[in-house]
């Protein structure tokens, strides 16, 4: 696919993004944008030298410490791998504190409620447990945004969308 | 035979996922990400019902004491409001006459009497006691835990890093650190010539295939265990 597809894709995502409220994930990409690739310039043994992206934290000292722009396919396979983690997370986190804080323990009165209040917004987000019975996550169709992202990233040739 | 969607149906399937609630209600919709912290916080819960015992752990809400409900901060506010809200805490028994209270999102005074956000302070209960009462922020050098919460779906940026060396080093707690959801080499390297080892835990989800979050709990409970045995 053409850098100029790549782009053009890549402006209309973030635009959805920000309508969707997560421009603050776009601002994130952005700031590892500014950053540019970390690489190390090392001295080859014949002569000459070799960029290497610095991958581990034992990598930065095969060198000199050096910086590149990204590439636009780079710059929108960042993008898609942080919205697909974004939405992975959200369910499992999600999971996690409603097994964790919301259980009901021996000792303590019952039902168990947990809120998160926003005192700003005035916005609450509960979750609650009645009869000891776990309020499980409704099922929420992530799994069919990060297919929508995974196909983006084949029909873009930036697929293997793993950030880490 | 069908044919692939276009780059234009893919991106139109996306937002339309996205508005039509595909994520959790607490989901990342600002840069706060509360779920992250609550988290961490259950950790540090689970971690304290390990090593103090199930019935040595409850919440209490100022004002109203022992309560089921756990009402939780999604912005950084001072301890000696929390019984305007309705803000709850969880409460350690330790041993006889000993208690740990742990918050979320409180600000404490650093050792310069700046007040910073911890996003997760263990204090002293006598110590979140006077603060209630002075109107004040718990010093920091009093806590015996703060974490900093950093969720971030991609790689951190070295921003992160810097700016938790400035914290780190006004933040008097005995023991103190950085918890993040992902790292990134830049900041990998610049933290562990700084920072003593496990002031920096990177990677901390939950169900990712990877022990970090085990490993921090475990961590988090040696702490207790030693606070508990002094």
């Amino acid at each position: 696919m053409d850098d100029q597809e790549i782009e053009r894709v890549e402006t209309r995502l973030r635009e959805i993004l920000r309508e969707q409220g997560l421009g603050w994930l776009v601002s994130d990409v952005d700031e590892l944008v500014v950053e540019g690739v970390y690489e190390v310039a090392a001295k080859r043994k014949g002569g000459g030298e070799t960029r290497e992206t610095v991958e581990r934290p034992s990598d930065a000292r095969r060198g000199v410490s050096a910086v590149r722009p990204y590439t636009p396919s780079e710059r929108v396979r960042l993008l898609l791998s942080s919205v697909q983690l974004a939405v992975e997370d959200a369910q499992r986190l999600e999971a996690a504190v409603v097994h964790m804080l919301v259980e009901p323990q021996p000792a303590e009165p019952g039902p168990v409620l947990l809120e998160l209040f926003d005192e700003r917004e005035e916005r609450t987000v509960a979750y609650v447990a009645r009869d000891g019975q776990e309020r499980a996550p409704q099922s929420r169709r992530s799994s069919e945004i990060v297919g929508s992202l995974t196909a983006l990233a084949d029909n873009l040739g930036v697929g293997d969308t793993d950030a880490r | 035979m069908s044919s692939l969607p276009s780059n234009d149906d893919l991106l139109r399937a996306v937002r339309d996922l996205l508005g039509a609630g595909a994520l959790p209600d607490a989901a990342p919709t600002d840069q706060g990400y509360d779920l992250y912290e609550v988290f961490l916080f259950g950790l540090v819960v689970r971690a304290a019902r390990k090593v103090f015992g199930t019935s040595s752990v409850w919440y209490e809400t100022p004002g109203l004491g022992v309560t089921g409900l756990r009402r939780l901060r999604t912005s950084p506010g001072s301890i000696h409001m929390s019984q305007a809200h309705g803000y709850s805490h969880a409460v350690f028994a330790v041993g006889p006459g000993r208690f740990l209270e742990a918050h979320l999102g409180i600000y404490v005074a650093g050792s310069s009497n700046v007040p910073h956000e911890a996003d997760i302070a263990v204090i002293e209960q006598s110590e979140a006691v006077r603060a209630r009462a002075d109107g004040v922020a718990p010093r920091s050098n009093q806590l015996q835990l703060a974490i900093e919460a950093k969720y971030y779906p991609g790689n951190l940026p070295i921003s992160v890093g810097r700016e938790y060396l400035g914290l780190y080093g006004d933040l008097g707690a005995k023991q103190r650190m950085l918890v993040s959801s992902r790292s990134a080499p830049r900041v990998m390297t610049l933290l562990s010539a700084r920072l003593p080892t496990g002031a920096f835990r990177p990677f901390v989800l939950p169900g990712s295939g990877s022990d970090e979050a085990d490993e921090l709990e475990a961590w988090i409970a040696t702490i207790f265990r030693t606070y508990r045995d002094r």
